[in-house]
């Protein structure tokens, strides 16, 4: 396959991108992109996959990220059109909540919406995947298994996070073809996770369990990392010189931390140059 | 903690402006069509935040355009969001003056005031369209630049920061004789980044030529009031550095960053972060399991 094609992808075809960037030694980044010029850019920068989530939007206004403001599955559907105007060489991968009541007896119409769409793959979120309430009303933890089973039966990518055993393994045995062990709330920035998150070793051995879990049920199965401490390249050495992950997924660290920086830091430069008008 | 209404007046701005300058720091406006800048902005104490419909293209990731929609309307959509997380800093916000569906422009102005909004800016211009002379065509029909003058005596008469925005000399002179406390002198589109023009395009301007267009308008400012602050917008000015050149060779007093920090510095920070994230090695291969 040429590297250089043009989207859409299929499955195959991004496997095989992601299995390139490995066998040269190199982490798998996504970047979680909610607006084109972040999509652009972290695409630019030599991002492998572009994630759009609608909780983005939520850290684009300023916020820290926040789930309840919009209805996920409409709003992410609705943002790809911003994202592939500016995207031509990069999957591109939403954010579908297979708990949605909107969906309640056909997850199958989810997967179609997205593929559809344009996507070239989904990632099961949100997700509510502990909540016993959810459960018991047939919207829990379950339909994120569904959900990936439809995709992997339409030979359409699936990248999942996986907050604790059961969801990882469950994935995984679904037929995910990458899953994404998620170390809570990213730390950092004006609106990060500050006291409440794990500390590195922690994460690293909680995103390290996980990974073991998961290859117990499908060998081949990218494992990539995300959030908590795991906010900069530093700690992902960390991360990679302490665990079998394959790389990482950036939201928080690609879209606010950084966005927050380029204002601060650039700000403060135009603030150092002096008028000579001025006193 | 309650959070405070962000009720900042004229007069208070104005003051404002003055006391940068007598720091010894140029006025920094940072444009915003996103909460995320607007809010950082602030903490690294912006002047200004400057809500114009350019914004929206400039987060779409496409070349700076001010027609995807009504230019007014995507002011109006944009405002809460950026409202909504600004507390004390004073945000302006554009108004097409020329909008043909909304004629009552006083109406619009206290419409603005009752939102919050703590100054109203000439943006889009009709000059600034089409070569300048649009504005002008226009006046026969009622929907001409003269608009442009009657909104920043409105916005004045109203208390709120009347910010005029002109690409000639003779129009910062009518700004200001109409009642502007601030004129942007526009140096047009930001050259450079993803997808602004390049040095040496057809009608870019040269840094000579930007230091005579800014040395002229502040002549046309000044014979009309002392008073009013002037700060430039684009060209060359799509990075902080560039404007050392600026500041040695006008009285310029400041600068309106909209591209050079919602496009270019964005653009730059995050490509470099997901290089840097690409940079760390993996400790075996793939998969490590049948290494």
């Amino acid at each position: 396959m040429n590297d250089t094609a043009i989207r859409p992808y299929t499955r195959a075809q991004i496997m095989e991108r992601l299995r390139a960037q490995l066998d040269a030694g190199k982490p798998i980044v996504g970047a979680g992109s909610s607006s084109g010029l972040i999509a652009k850019s972290a695409a630019a920068g030599g991002a492998d996959i572009i994630i759009v989530y609608n909780t983005g939007r939520t850290r684009l206004m300023g916020l820290a990220t926040s789930h309840l403001l919009n209805h996920a599955n409409p709003t992410t559907l609705a943002m790809y059109d911003e994202i592939s105007n500016v995207v031509l060489d990069k999957p591109i991968v939403g954010g579908a909540e297979a708990q949605d009541p909107t969906y309640l007896n056909d997850l199958k119409r989810l997967v179609g919406d997205y593929q559809e769409r344009g996507y070239d793959g989904l990632i099961n979120f949100p997700t509510s995947f502990r909540s016993d309430e959810r459960n018991n009303v047939g919207l829990g933890l379950q339909r994120d298994f569904d959900m990936v089973k439809i995709a992997r039966d339409n030979d359409f990518f699936t990248i999942c996070y996986g907050y604790t055993a059961e969801q990882c393994k469950g994935l995984a045995a679904a037929g995910a073809d990458v899953v994404v062990p998620h170390a809570g709330w990213t730390t950092g920035g004006l609106a990060g996770a500050r006291s409440s998150a794990m500390s590195l070793e922690a994460s690293v051995e909680h995103v390290r369990n996980l990974i073991d879990l998961s290859r117990a049920e499908n060998p081949d199965i990218i494992c990539l990392a995300h959030g908590g401490p795991l906010a900069s390249p530093e700690d992902l050495q960390y991360l990679y010189d302490n665990s079998g992950a394959q790389g990482f997924l950036g939201a928080s660290s690609a879209e606010r931390i950084p966005v927050e920086n380029a204002v601060l830091e650039t700000v403060a430069e135009f603030k150092s140059r002096k008028p000579r008008v001025a006193a | 903690m309650a959070i405070p209404e962000r009720a900042i007046t004229r007069e208070q701005i104005i003051q404002r402006l003055g006391a940068t300058l007598e720091r010894g720091e140029p006025i920094v406006a940072v444009g915003a069509g996103v909460g995320i800048i607007a809010k950082v902005a602030e903490v690294a104490k912006a002047d200004m935040i400057v809500v114009h419909a350019n914004s929206r293209s400039r987060n779409l990731g496409v070349p700076t355009t001010t027609h995807l929609g009504n230019p007014t309307q995507m002011v109006l959509d944009m405002y809460p969001e950026i409202d909504n997380v600004v507390d004390d800093t004073p945000i302006v916000c554009g108004i097409d003056a020329t909008d043909g569906m909304r004629r009552r422009l006083g109406r619009l102005v206290d419409h603005y005031k009752s939102i919050g909004i703590n100054g109203v800016s000439n943006f889009p211009t009709t000059v600034g369209a089409g070569g300048g002379g649009w504005g002008k065509a226009r006046m026969d029909v009622g929907m001409g630049v003269d608009r442009e003058w009657e909104l920043m005596t409105l916005a004045r008469d109203a208390g709120l920061l009347a910010v005029g925005n002109a690409h000639v000399p003779e129009m910062a002179k009518e700004l200001t004789a109409s009642g502007a406390d601030v004129i942007i002198v526009r140096l047009g589109l930001t050259i450079g980044g993803d997808s602004g023009p390049r040095e040496g395009m057809p009608g870019v301007l040269t840094k000579e030529e930007e230091v005579e267009l800014v040395n002229a308008s502040i002549e046309a400012v000044r014979s009309e009031n002392k008073d009013t602050f002037v700060i430039a917008h684009g060209g060359h000015l799509g990075y902080p550095e560039a404007t050392e050149y600026l500041y040695a060779n006008t009285d310029v007093q400041g600068v309106l960053s909209e591209s050079a920090i919602e496009r270019i510095a964005v653009e730059t920070y995050v490509q470099n972060e997901i290089a840097r994230f690409k940079s760390p090695t993996l400790r075996g291969a793939f998969p490590p399991n049948h290494a």
